[in-house]
């Protein structure tokens, strides 16, 4: 589990700042995230019901979306 | 009823629907009566003391206007802070000389909840009309919606009444960036809470229950609660802000990431900025200020500790902090600047940290006990088991920080809206879901810590 854990949370490290810098998109960061929440979840179900896993994933891609923050339509 | 309950949940929406659709000029007696209701689902005989303190102030402020007298002004604090005295100190007391869970039970029926902070913010609203800083609140009903705005009616901020009062009355209008900003601190109120001080509460609570601790485990223990405590009551206080920036109204920030400090004074400045903010403004400045430190920073953390409880321990936490914050202050004077940050930093962090144990500790024997193994070389062994902390809770742990720490930003955040804050409310709204069930298979949620107070 805690591979799954580590393996999700570096996927997740790396793909959002691709995304940030690759696509710069508005419309994909709510959907990439709701993806990954989605895998979060199915990782922890598939756990045997423990929720950690789940837990973390949601957690390190929250992080990810803090760190590298979207540019404001204004700017 | 608590702020992490699910009765909260729904009780909240309701209120902010109904204030929104309810006639302007009507909208404060919408609160009141919310507040009161909100109050009674702990106790409804106790509202009746929140509405007899209540009409105490009101009358003590129109008194204090029209009549100058020290004495009577005198008179008119110890009647506001009787309640409080009765309730919280000698009580508590005696209630010690009663066995075990028939003590537990009397100590919850004989404080009522919140007392401490109502009446701070009430007998500051006499203090500013008796300076001159205010003029009274003529209306009733308008001063006991300051006296008990639910959202900072159970553990504040402690707000004055020159910045609240006008608020609660003035005309609003429905506002889509007030609900964002509202939602945001919600979302980081309740992440701390949940998914950071609820998780840390059990092993904190196993290496303060342990009878013979390790140095290590103790170390530990009190750094865990730091944190836990830290989340717990900044978490309350943006569920409170984000609260009443739903219904138009602003707060007073409680926190401004205290263990970032680099000083103890910067410390002070950073946490519970309310209720230091009365202390400065009622007890340091009157008794001298700069002039005559050594007695009004004494007396500052001394009442500080009292404040929180009759117990020894939280005296000599207050007493702790006091010292030490006057040694920082001599060297600071001596040197003719502040220390550096490498030296700074590491010593604040360790006089805040290990004067937590204090004020955890169940009773004085515990805490010294607790400092027994910490400056104990030969009690540094294997204490890592005795918390019970996993590799993998740690590493959740760091990342609940991390999120905790960043989403705590984003809340104060006042840029406009962007795509991605949609995104960041879905996942800590997730999160925050999934922490919930995670505790509740692990025993349940624990309450607010500063409800005790």
């Amino acid at each position: 589990m805690l591979l799954l854990c580590g393996l999700f949370f570096l996927s997740s490290a790396v793909m959002w700042p691709l995304n940030r810098r690759f696509g710069g998109a508005r419309l994909t960061l709510p959907f990439l995230s709701l993806s990954l929440c989605c895998a979060g979840v199915a990782v922890g179900v598939l756990t045997q019901g423990d929720l950690t896993a789940a837990i973390l994933g949601v957690m390190a891609v929250a992080l990810c979306a803090l760190l590298f923050p979207e540019r404001s339509k204004e700017s | 009823m608590s702020f992490a309950s699910g009765a909260y949940l729904l009780f909240l929406p309701a209120v902010t629907a109904l204030y929104w659709l309810c006639p302007g000029k009507y909208r404060y007696l919408l609160l009141l009566a919310a507040s009161y209701g909100f109050y009674m689902g702990w106790s409804a005989p106790l509202a009746l003391l929140l509405l007899g303190e209540t009409a105490v102030c009101y009358a003590s402020c129109l008194i204090v206007e029209k009549k100058k007298s020290k004495g009577l002004f005198a008179c008119l604090l110890l009647l506001i802070f009787a309640p409080l005295l009765i309730c919280k100190y000698p009580s508590r007391m005696l209630l010690g000389l009663f066995p075990g869970n028939l003590y537990g039970w009397l100590k919850a029926a004989a404080l009522p909840v919140g007392i401490s902070f109502y009446t701070f913010q009430a007998a500051s609203c006499v203090m500013d009309v008796y300076r001159g800083d205010q003029q009274p609140e003529r209306n009733f009903f308008r001063f006991a919606l300051f006296v008990s705005f639910f959202p900072q009616l159970v553990a504040g901020p402690i707000e004055r009444g020159k910045d609240l009062l006008p608020q609660l009355w003035e005309e609003k209008h429905f506002l889509r960036s007030d609900v964002a900003a509202g939602g945001r601190l919600l979302l980081s109120g309740f992440f701390r809470k949940i998914c950071v001080a609820d998780f840390i509460a059990p092993y904190v609570d196993s290496v303060f229950s342990v009878q013979q601790p390790d140095g290590f485990s103790a170390a530990l223990g009190a750094v865990l609660f730091g944190f836990q405590i830290y989340n717990d009551f900044a978490g309350y206080s943006e569920i409170a802000l984000g609260s009443a920036r739903l219904l138009g109204i602003r707060l007073t920030r409680n926190f401004r990431e205290p263990y970032l400090s680099l000083t103890l004074r910067d410390f002070w400045r950073r946490w519970h900025i309310t209720l230091n903010g009365w202390f400065r403004s009622y007890v340091y400045l009157p008794l001298g200020g700069k002039n005559r430190r050594l007695l009004a920073v004494s007396a500052v953390f001394l009442l500080s500790g009292l404040w929180h409880g009759a117990d020894v321990t939280f005296l000599l936490w207050g007493a702790v902090h006091g010292m030490c914050y006057l040694l920082e202050n001599a060297v600071t004077r001596k040197r003719g600047r502040p220390l550096p940050g490498w030296l700074s930093f590491p010593f604040t962090f360790a006089v805040v940290s290990l004067s937590w144990i204090f004020f955890r500790a169940a009773d004085l024997s515990k805490a010294w006990e607790m400092y027994g193994a910490l400056f104990s070389p030969w009690h540094w062994g294997a204490g890592w088991q005795q918390s019970g902390l996993t590799l993998i809770a740690l590493f959740r742990l760091l990342l609940a920080l991390a999120v905790s720490f960043f989403a705590g930003r984003w809340a104060f955040d006042s840029k406009p809206p962007v795509n991605r804050d949609l995104a960041l409310a879905v996942l800590l709204a997730l999160a925050i879901a999934l922490c919930w069930l995670f505790n509740l298979r692990s025993g349940g949620a624990n309450a607010f810590i500063y409800f005790q107070f």
